[in-house]
C-alpha cells in the first residue's frame, strides 16, 4: 500500500497548496475580515532600523506605532494626512519650547500593544536608546535632522508617562520628525525578552517579530513568501476592521493581475500603468490613485564631463518628450515633475519650470557648451524595471535628435546603486520621495552637497545656505523664501533631467474600501476594510 | 510506386531545397535590411506605441512605438550573426583540437577531455548566463560565450571519430609510407572524419540561434533597443496577459522560421554526408 499512499499524500498536498492559494483560511475566520494582499517583495526585514525600503515602510506602517501622527483629509475620494495639522498619536499631547529647542510628550494612558504590555515612558525610552546605539535610521534623524549630539543630554524620561527631548538648536521639524514612518515605539517588555549578550536590543528578533503598540503584529514572517499580520485587539484606536493580512510575495506584476483578476487576492500592488488602465474597465475591480511626493528623474553626474557644465543638462532637458511619456508609458497616471520638491509639499511652486520639449534649443544650449556634434553617454535602469526600460528607449531616441549617443544599462538594482554611489555611471534613473512633507527637508536629502544621497554631486554654495538656514530656522516665511530660491536655482541648474512624479496606485477588488495614503507610500491596513 | 530508397532520396532534396530556400529569405533579409524595413529598428515612437498589426505597421508596434517588422527583419542580422560566428569559431577551433587529442594519446589529451566535461557538466544555458554576465552584454561576447560552449561539442565530434579511424588499416600504410603526423592527421583522417561535425554546424546553428534568443529573453544577451528575436519576445511577453499579442508573436514566429531553416539543412546536410544515411537510400 505503500506505493499507494505517497502519491496520495503528494496529491493530498497539492490540492491544499492550491486551496490555500485561493482561500487562505477561509474556512477558520470570517472572509470578509480577511484580507489577501499581493505584492512584489516580502519586506527585508522588519526592524525599524533595516534601510528603507517601499516594502520595509509598508511593514513599519502597520506594525509601528509613532508618537504624532498628521490629521487626516480626503482629496478625491482618498484618505490623505493633512501637513497642517499634527495629532497625538501614542503621546495624547506634546508640548514645545518656544525657542523650538525642546519637545515634551505627555503618553496616552491604558495604550496595550499587542502582547497586552501597557505603554510607559519606559517603552520610548528604550527605544530611542535602542535607535541611538543601532546607529542607523533614527540616529541619523536625531543628528543630521535635529542636530542632536550626546543621547544623555537630548533624552530625558520626567516620569512614568512623560518623556522630553531637548535639541542644541533650534529645528523647525521639532514636532514634524515624529510623524516619521521611521520612529515607531517599541514594545520595550516584548522586546526586551528577547535580547541576549550578543544583541543587547533583539536585533535578530526584530527582524523577523513585531512588538509595537501599532493596529497589527506579525504572526508568520516566511521572508521571499509570505508574512501574516493580525489585529491586535488591544490597539488604542480600536480594534481593526479587517483581523488578518495575508501578504503574498508575487514578483512579476502580470501574476499579481491574473490572481486579482481571479480572485484569489483582494489586493494587488505596483501594477504597471498599463495594467491599471487595463484593469479599470473591469467593473469588479477598483483602481485607486493618488498624486503622491515620488520624483522619477534621471540624475547625471555633475562632476564629470559632459554633465560638469550646465549647459548640457538644460539641453538634455529640453529633449524630453514628457508628453509623449505620460500617454506612451504612464496612461495619464502620472504628471510631469517640475521642480525638485514634491509636488504636494509646502513651499513647492513650478513658476521656474521651462523645459518643454524644443530640439533646436537643446542643440543651441549643446552648441554654447562646446558639444555641437553630440556625445556618447550611459544611461543605467534598474533590471526588471519594466517602466525605466520603456522610458529610457524613449529617451535615446530624444536625446540622439541633438546627436546625443545614449548606451542603455541594465543592471541589477544593487550593482546600479554601488554605480551610481561611486560615480561611475554617468545617468542612471533615480526614483525616490522624501516622507517628511517638508521643502527644506526635501531638498537637503537630494541637493545640499554634504548629504550622502546627493548622488549626482550637485553643488551650489546658496543652495547649500539657504538649506542650512531653512532647517535651523523658525521663521516660515523665511523658510519659504529660501526654498522657492532653492527651486528657481536648481531647475535653471537642472542637476537631473526631470521627468514624472509617478504618484502611487493601489488595485483591488471593488469590494474593498478605505484606501488611504500616506508619504512612504505603503498601504495602511487599518484605514482599508471589505464591504 | 517507387522504392522506398528512392522515396527517401526525393524527401531528402526536398528537405534540402526548402531548407536553402527558407534560407535564401534570411540572407535576403539580412542583405536588404535597410531597404525592407519600413521604420528605423531601434527608434521610439511613443505617440504609436502598441498599434495593433495594420498595413501601416505590418507587424504593429512595441511599447515604445518601434516598428516590429523592422526590428524582426532588423533582427535576423543579429541573431544569425551572433550563432553563425559562434558555431564558426567552434568548429575552426574544436576540429583541430579534437583531431590532436584523438590522434595524440596521453595526459594532454585526457587534460583536454576532463576539460570539456567540466564545460559541458553545467547546464549550457545557466553556464552562458554567468559567462554573459562576467564578459558583459555585448552581441561579440554572446558569440563568444556561444562558441566557448559548442567547442567541446565539435572537439567531441572529431575525436571520436579519428579514435575510430586512427587504427585503420589504411592510416598504417600512410604510416609505413613515411608521411607525417600532420599529413596522417589532415590529409588522411581529417576528410574522413569531418562529416559528423559536417552536419551538426546545421544543428548548432539552430541551437545558437535558440540560446541567443533565451539568454536575451531572461536579460543576459543584447542591450535594449537592439533588435533581436528573444529580447523582443521577453518585452512582449509582458504584455500578452494583456491581451496585446503581437509583440511577442512575431519575434516568437521568426525564431521558429529560423531554428526550422537549420533544422532541415542539418538533416539535409546528414542525408548528403552520413555514409549510413546514404547507403540506406
Amino acid at each position: 500500500m505503500r506505493f499507494l499512499l505517497r502519491p496520495a499524500a503528494q496529491a493530498l498536498a497539492v490540492v491544499s497548496l492550491l486551496g490555500g492559494a485561493v482561500a487562505p483560511n477561509a474556512f477558520a475566520q470570517n472572509a470578509s475580515a480577511i484580507l489577501v494582499v499581493a505584492g512584489p517583495r516580502t519586506p527585508e526585514s522588519l526592524d525599524q532600523e533595516y534601510p528603507p525600503t517601499e516594502a520595509t515602510h509598508e511593514a513599519k506602517r502597520n506594525i509601528y506605532e509613532r508618537l504624532l501622527a498628521y490629521d487626516t483629509k480626503v482629496v478625491d475620494g482618498v484618505q490623505v494626512e493633512n501637513f497642517d495639522k499634527l495629532v497625538g498619536a501614542l503621546a495624547e499631547s506634546w508640548t514645545v519650547a518656544d525657542d523650538k529647542t525642546s519637545i515634551t510628550f505627555h503618553l496616552r494612558s491604558g495604550v496595550k500593544s499587542a502582547a497586552g504590555n501597557t505603554l510607559s515612558a519606559d517603552d520610548v525610552m528604550w527605544s530611542f536608546e535602542r535607535g541611538w546605539n543601532k546607529n542607523a535610521n533614527f540616529r541619523w534623524y536625531m543628528s543630521q535632522i535635529l542636530g542632536i549630539k550626546s543621547f544623555e543630554e537630548a533624552f530625558k524620561k520626567q516620569d512614568e508617562m512623560t518623556v522630553t527631548v531637548t535639541l542644541p538648536k533650534t529645528s523647525p521639524l521639532i514636532e514634524r520628525i515624529w510623524v516619521n514612518n521611521d520612529l515607531g515605539i517599541l514594545d520595550a517588555t516584548a522586546a526586551r525578552k528577547n535580547v541576549t549578550s550578543d544583541d543587547p536590543y533583539a536585533s535578530s528578533w526584530l527582524a523577523t517579530h513585531s512588538a509595537s503598540f501599532a493596529p497589527y503584529q506579525v504572526t508568520k514572517f516566511q521572508s521571499g513568501q509570505e508574512v501574516v499580520y493580525e489585529a491586535n485587539p488591544n490597539y488604542y484606536r480600536g480594534v481593526p476592521r479587517l483581523s488578518k493580512i495575508i501578504f503574498r510575495e508575487m514578483p512579476t506584476s502580470a501574476n499579481r493581475l491574473a490572481a486579482l483578476q481571479a480572485g484569489a487576492v483582494d489586493v494587488a500592488e505596483w501594477l504597471s500603468p498599463r495594467e491599471l488602465a487595463m484593469l479599470e474597465k473591469n467593473p469588479q475591480l477598483k483602481i485607486w490613485q493618488v498624486f503622491g511626493n515620488y520624483i522619477h528623474r534621471v540624475e547625471m553626474n555633475n562632476t564629470t564631463p559632459p554633465f560638469d557644465n550646465p549647459k548640457v543638462r538644460q539641453a538634455l532637458n529640453y529633449l524630453v518628450p514628457r508628453e509623449d511619456i505620460l500617454k506612451a508609458v504612464y496612461y495619464g497616471k502620472a504628471r510631469a515633475t517640475k521642480s525638485p520638491i514634491s509636488e504636494i509639499y509646502p513651499s513647492y511652486t513650478d513658476e521656474y519650470f521651462t523645459y518643454t520639449q524644443d530640439v533646436e534649443k537643446a542643440k543651441a544650449l549643446l552648441k554654447e557648451a562646446g558639444q555641437e556634434s553630440g556625445f556618447k553617454t550611459q544611461l543605467g535602469y534598474r533590471t526588471g524595471d519594466q517602466i525605466e526600460e520603456e522610458i529610457a528607449v524613449i529617451l535615446k531616441t530624444a536625446f540622439a535628435r541633438a546627436n546625443v549617443d545614449v548606451e542603455l544599462v541594465k543592471l541589477p538594482a544593487s550593482t546600479l546603486v554601488e554605480k551610481y554611489s561611486k560615480g561611475t555611471i554617468p545617468m542612471y534613473f533615480f526614483r525616490d520621495m522624501a516622507i517628511v512633507p517638508d521643502a527644506a527637508y526635501v531638498a537637503n536629502l537630494w541637493l545640499n552637497s554634504a548629504s550622502l544621497i546627493n548622488y549626482p554631486k550637485f553643488n551650489n554654495a546658496e543652495v547649500d545656505k539657504l538649506i542650512n538656514d531653512a532647517l535651523s530656522s523658525t521663521d516660515e516665511a523665511a523658510r519659504d523664501a529660501g526654498m522657492k530660491r532653492v527651486q528657481q536655482i536648481v531647475v535653471d541648474e537642472a542637476p537631473w533631467v526631470f521627468l514624472m512624479n509617478p504618484g502611487y496606485q493601489l488595485a483591488t477588488r471593488a469590494n474593498v474600501a478605505g484606501f488611504s495614503w500616506y508619504t512612504p507610500n505603503s498601504n495602511s491596513w487599518y484605514d482599508l476594510y471589505k464591504k | 510506386m517507387r522504392p522506398l530508397s528512392a522515396q527517401r532520396s526525393v524527401a531528402g532534396k526536398a528537405t534540402l531545397i526548402i531548407g536553402l530556400v527558407l534560407l535564401a529569405i534570411q540572407f535576403v533579409a539580412i542583405i536588404f535590411a535597410p531597404w525592407i524595413a519600413p521604420y528605423s529598428p531601434e527608434t521610439a515612437d511613443p505617440i504609436n506605441a502598441l498599434q495593433e498589426p495594420s498595413l501601416i505597421h505590418f507587424f504593429g508596434t512595441d511599447v515604445s512605438g518601434m516598428d516590429i517588422f523592422s526590428r524582426v527583419i532588423f533582427a535576423t542580422r543579429i541573431n544569425l550573426l551572433i550563432s553563425v560566428t559562434a558555431v564558426a569559431i567552434a568548429f575552426v577551433i574544436g576540429v583541430p583540437l579534437g583531431l590532436a587529442i584523438g590522434y595524440y594519446k596521453g595526459w594532454g589529451s585526457s587534460l583536454a577531455m576532463r576539460f570539456f566535461d567540466f564545460i559541458q557538466s553545467f547546464p549550457v544555458f545557466v553556464l552562458g548566463m554567468v559567462l554573459v554576465s562576467v564578459m558583459g552584454q555585448e552581441i561579440w561576447n554572446v558569440a563568444i560565450v556561444l562558441a566557448v560552449l559548442f567547442t567541446p561539442v565539435f572537439a567531441r565530434l572529431i575525436r571520436a571519430e579519428v579514435l575510430s579511424l586512427r587504427d585503420r588499416p589504411f592510416i598504417a600504410a600512410a604510416r609505413c609510407s613515411g608521411a607525417t603526423d600532420s599529413a596522417i592527421m589532415f590529409q588522411h583522417i581529417l576528410p574522413n572524419a569531418l562529416t559528423p561535425a559536417i552536419v551538426q554546424i546545421s544543428i548548432s546553428i539552430g541551437m545558437a540561434i535558440l540560446l541567443t534568443a533565451g539568454l536575451s529573453f531572461v536579460g543576459a544577451g543584447v542591450r535594449m533597443p537592439t533588435p533581436e528575436w528573444g529580447l523582443m519576445v521577453s518585452n512582449g511577453a509582458q504584455q500578452m496577459i494583456l491581451g496585446i499579442w503581437w509583440v511577442a508573436l512575431f519575434p516568437g514566429l521568426a525564431i521558429v522560421f529560423s531554428v526550422l531553416t537549420f533544422a532541415l539543412l542539418g538533416d539535409a546536410a546528414k542525408q548528403l554526408f552520413d555514409p549510413q544515411t546514404r547507403s540506406s537510400s
